[in-house]
């Protein structure tokens, strides 16, 4: 059986929605399929840019078209209990108000203009629950901690896409009711790129342009409890970069773009502290267990530990700069996408570290969901060494690290990992493992070290998780195709075609007619 | 009562303190330099005592810091020029608010009950009440072109003037006057205008607040402030009223009913019947540098550096004959400064490169010199007389041992004034401020452009350095507490808390974005 790969999910995932590909309205140049797909727990969803639609993939059901009433998606966004699709898009109107005009083919002979009307859709069980019309530059959208209300905002490090529309208000977040799709504007000044929410959902945290609201969400108005300068000079423009709040919701912790300085904010008393951090963060992790905030700096060798009471920060050296932290419950996992060899697993009670050193820097680091492995996909690196250590620094590998026993076992791959998951309901410790231009998909037995091929219909792409415990594949197929796995048993089903739909259509009818808007 | 000092020393030295004594306080609050003492530019230059005998090197002080914080019991209250606003910080919590006030907020000082704040506005011409607990405001208008502050010791009464010796308040224009004054109830806030001596140069208040007392070089202004509408009176204190010399320093009989006033370059004191509004003068041997009241208040003690004399007057009788008191022949003493406990007193001077001190124990009158590891800069007693602490110059005696690792650097010396054993200290730069906690057990110092508080633990004569984010500006210690709080370099604020009992640092950055909060 062969199993297509579904890497550009994973990387979607870590990634972020805000970094999705750039995807453009439907045309003959589009691609037939995008494959960003989104999993749910009832079925995949594909987005057709070609022809426009909207796929909804099953491994039983097969495939079916979503009516999104004309809507052509251009971005999809999972909801937080994967229930629910956010679907942003655009269909056409006509400038010139005749009932003759039923295509698009119409309104261009009729002298008209066509106009892009931006919407944004709930999709849950395959249907469009709620769809409201929204401004074009909306591209990011953040969740509160239960999964009922979203808020739709503006990435600004997307700000080269953002699209505008006439006139556009970049001051306005959108708050979603994920039950209702009811949809409340609120202002929020300028350029608001991101929104935390506290952890009963009372208060968002809302970072824009030099200053930081606080939100309140219970009351239904959605008013503006506080706003909290970052500076007091106009002149001065500090771009608040990444929010997270302390344990018990008392603070919000801001870092801001090229700087050193972390703002607490204590959102009861409403008081700001700047405390000092040893250089501009790369990534900032709060941890419960701890109540320790961890910084890592991809210039500066060292970690600095946050502890949340006198907000008094302990620097940890290390040999090398770290940019990424995974959280382990009291310890942290740190380690270098900047071509860094080292990791560390630092615990965060006594601020000791062991040093691992991988065979080849790492990409990306997936923790197993028990927390107690950890798989790097590490990349080629430039090197002298001769022999054996410059094969194996020229070739992509998976790097096995034993959080528990604080050691790591280097895997060489043929191409470049794509993604990496690990099974949940396996005998023993599993992980599957997706190469590129591979028709093979790897399943790695973790204890004994050894790796078996699935074999998969075509290369795949990508991959994430669907169901309980099964998976799904991104094949690379030009009309669509995705596999979808069994790990207990190896099974594959594959469902494919559903680019297919939609793409030989002659005239294109506006969707929604002037009577109908 | 609480007290607060602020010892201002050399050019830019500053001291600051929390105690029933070692303190002199201006009533303005910000440091009575008369009282301190500080080699000045003769001092630092290394000329010789001999030199200037006749009128001599003065022992004041040159300057004091500006802004500084004032405390209660829970809250400190920091001024913020550029914002026209003053931030309050609660102490445990570190909670901050921050109101507006007047514009250009110059100086505030708190109560006595610890209730109130009162902030002076240069640049709008008023004063701004806080309660201290709700920040509530009341803005009271005063005159134009005045720039300093007094406040009575039972927070009632705040005199606001043009001070001779302050920088001028930046406004431009206008008629001027260089004898008006504002005198405002801070409770009623009942505002008065009244003329006084031409530029004045301290504001002083009697103990129980009845009268203000405001110097200036030719007269004194006793204002009564038991009446509705207060009253002011003007006493001719200089016999040459068409060359009148500096009024240097004043003191007040814990009773009120006499001032001692010395002058510069006079050889007696002015004494000043307050009830009678008199003067007399009371000699007291070649050049006055010094006059200070012992602690309880019985004795007033002038140091005539140019008879190497004391002069100890009586306060209750000052018109009795004075005693006098040869000082040691060879030394050269210019200012006293009493411990709290009135067993001792320590004899000094500031003006001249000497490496010594005198201790003089008042119930036997034993006077005894003793050795410094460097000349004097300030001295200080710890509020419970347990401790002297000494500030040494950079400067050395000009016997000094050229090869000690105190030669040319700055040091500091702890004492023991039980068996006068001592802890020597080489400091890497010059102190700027010093604190006391009231307890006496612990003191604070910062110096300049070191990111350092270093703790004074009067117990063992120890020394533990913290490290800070920034320089230090300020050190105080919290009303009644060992809490040290130090106001550091950072353009939105900065301040660290120190609990020497539980060696705890607790720091706070950028409150003043407070101010720029959105409720």
């Amino acid at each position: 059986m062969r199993i297509p790969s579904m890497t550009l999910l994973l990387a979607l995932g870590a990634c972020g929605f805000e970094r999705l590909p750039d995807q453009s309205d439907h045309s003959v140049d589009a691609p037939r399929w995008d494959k960003a797909v989104v999993a749910l727990n009832d079925a995949v969803y594909v987005m057709l840019p070609q022809s426009g639609g909207l796929a909804r993939v099953h491994p039983t059901e097969g495939w079916s078209i979503v009516d999104l009433n004309g809507l052509t998606p251009s971005r999809l966004v999972a909801t937080p209990d994967r229930e629910g699709v956010i679907v942003f898009g655009s269909y056409p109107v006509c400038t010139e108000i005749d009932p003759k005009i039923k295509t698009v083919e119409d309104c261009e002979e009729r002298d008209g203009e066509l106009e892009l009307v931006h919407e944004v859709a709930l999709v849950r069980g395959g249907a469009v629950v709620s769809a409201a019309e929204i401004a074009a530059h909306f591209n990011a959208v953040s969740f509160t901690n239960d999964g009922t209300q979203a808020a739709l905002h503006l990435n600004y490090d997307s700000g080269a896409d953002i699209e505008v529309t006439g006139v556009s208000d970049l001051t306005q977040v959108l708050f979603m009711d994920l039950d209702s799709g009811a949809i409340t504007p609120v202002a929020v000044g300028f350029a608001a790129d991101r929104i935390l929410f506290n952890a009963d959902d009372s208060k968002a945290v809302v970072l824009s342009r030099g200053e930081v609201l606080v939100i309140e969400l219970t009351s239904g108005n959605y008013d503006i409890e506080v706003r909290f300068p970052l500076s007091l000079d106009v002149d001065v423009q500090v771009r608040p970069q990444d929010v997270a709040l302390t344990p018990d919701g008392t603070y919000a912790l801001v870092t801001v773009a090229g700087d050193d300085s972390l703002y607490v904010l204590d959102l009861e008393q409403e008081s700001i502290n700047i405390v000092a951090l040893s250089s501009a963060p790369t990534a900032m992790v709060v941890d419960a267990v701890a109540d320790r905030s961890i910084f890592v700096y991809s210039g500066f060798a060292a970690v600095d530990i946050l502890e949340h009471d006198l907000f008094e920060i302990q620097t940890v050296p290390l040999d090398e700069p770290m940019s990424e932290i995974q959280s382990l419950a009291g310890e942290a996992l740190l380690y270098s996408t900047y071509g860094r060899k080292d990791a560390y697993l630092l615990s965060l009670d006594t601020e000791d570290y062991d040093e691992l050193r991988l065979e080849n820097p790492p990409s990306e680091v997936v923790l197993s969901p028990d927390e107690t492995l950890a798989l790097a996909i590490t990349r080629p690196e430039v090197s002298g060494a001769s022999g054996l250590d410059a094969w194996y620094d020229a070739s992509w590998g998976v790097e096995i690290i034993d959080l528990v026993d604080r050691e790591n076992l280097p895997l060489v791959a043929e191409s470049e990992p794509l993604a990496v998951a690990f099974t949940t309901d396996a005998a023993t410790p599993t992980a599957l493992v997706l190469l590129a231009d591979s028709t093979d998909l790897m399943q790695l037995d973790l204890a004994r070290r050894t790796a078996s091929p699935v074999e998969l219909e075509a290369p795949a792409v990508g991959l994430d998780r669907f169901g309980d415990a099964g998976f799904v594949i991104v094949n690379d197929a030009p009309l669509g195709l995705l596999s979808f796995l069994d790990p207990a048993t190896g099974e594959i089903i594959t469902v494919g075609g559903f680019a297919a739909a939609g793409i030989l259509q002659g005239e294109r009818p506006l969707p929604r007619l002037a009577e109908e808007e | 009562m609480r007290r607060l000092t602020v010892l201002t020393l050399g050019l830019s030295l500053a001291f600051v303190a929390c105690s029933d004594y070692n303190a002199y306080e201006r009533a303005d609050g910000a440091a009575d330099a008369w009282d301190t003492a500080s080699s000045d530019d003769t001092a630092a230059s290394g000329e010789s005592p001999d030199d200037d005998e006749d009128d001599g090197a003065s022992e004041r002080e040159d300057d004091f810091i500006k802004l500084l914080p004032a405390t209660t019991n829970q809250y400190i209250f920091v001024v913020n020029s550029a914002r026209d606003t003053v931030s309050r910080v609660s102490v445990p919590s570190l909670q901050v608010l921050t109101v507006e006030v007047g514009s250009r907020p110059k100086v505030v000082r708190t109560t006595a009950d610890n209730e109130r704040a009162i902030v002076f506005n240069e640049g709008s011409d008023d004063l701004t009440v806080l309660d201290a607990e709700t920040l509530n405001a009341t803005t009271i208008d005063v005159l134009p072109y005045l720039n300093a502050m007094a406040l009575s010791d039972d927070g009632v009464w705040a005199v606001v003037y043009r001070d001779a010796d302050e920088e001028g308040d930046g406004s431009s224009g206008g008629a001027q006057s260089f004898n008006e004054l504002s005198i405002v109830n801070t409770v009623t806030g009942e505002h008065f205008s009244e003329v006084v001596g031409f530029k004045p140069r301290q504001v002083k208040f009697t103990g129980d607040s009845s009268r203000a007392l405001v110097v200036s070089d030719e007269y004194l202004s006793v204002i009564d402030l038991t009446v509705d509408d207060p009253d002011v009176q003007v006493v001719e204190i200089a016999e040459d009223l068409l060359d009148p010399p500096p009024a240097e320093e004043i003191e007040v009989s814990p009773d009120g009913a006499y001032a001692f006033l010395r002058q510069f370059g006079e050889d007696s004191i002015a004494l000043i019947d307050l009830d009678t509004l008199t003067v007399d003068r009371l000699p007291t041997g070649q050049n006055p540098t010094d006059l200070d009241l012992s602690p309880d208040g019985a004795r007033a003690v002038v140091v005539s550096r140019g008879s190497n004399e004391l002069y100890v007057f009586d306060v209750e009788n000052p018109y009795g004959d004075p005693e006098v008191i040869a000082l040691p022949v060879d030394e050269l003493i210019g200012s006293v400064q009493f411990s709290p406990d009135n067993t001792k007193a320590m004899l000094y001077t500031t003006a001249a490169l000497v490496s010594h001190y005198t201790t003089w124990d008042l119930s036997s009158g034993e006077l005894t010199v003793r050795p410094l590891i460097k000349p004097i800069q300030s001295v200080n007693v710890t509020p419970d007389g347990g401790a002297l602490v000494v500030f040494h110059t950079e400067a050395d005696a000009t016997d000094a041992d050229t090869t000690s690792e105190f030669y040319g650097e700055w040091a500091m010396s702890m004492i023991s004034l039980s068996d006068f054993r001592r802890n020597a200290i080489l400091l890497s730069a010059e102190p700027t401020a010093y604190a006391d906690s009231l307890d006496g057990r612990w003191g604070f110092f910062v110096m300049e452009g070191k990111p350092f508080l270093e703790v004074l633990d009067y117990e063992n004569l120890g020394l533990t350095e913290i490290k800070l984010r920034s320089n230090p500006v300020h050190v105080g210690v919290l009303t009644g507490t060992s809490y040290a709080y130090v106001n550091q370099d950072h353009e939105l604020g900065r301040l660290s808390f120190y609990d020497p009992d539980s060696a705890v640092l607790e720091t706070i950055t950028g409150f003043e974005l407070n101010s720029g909060i959105e409720h």
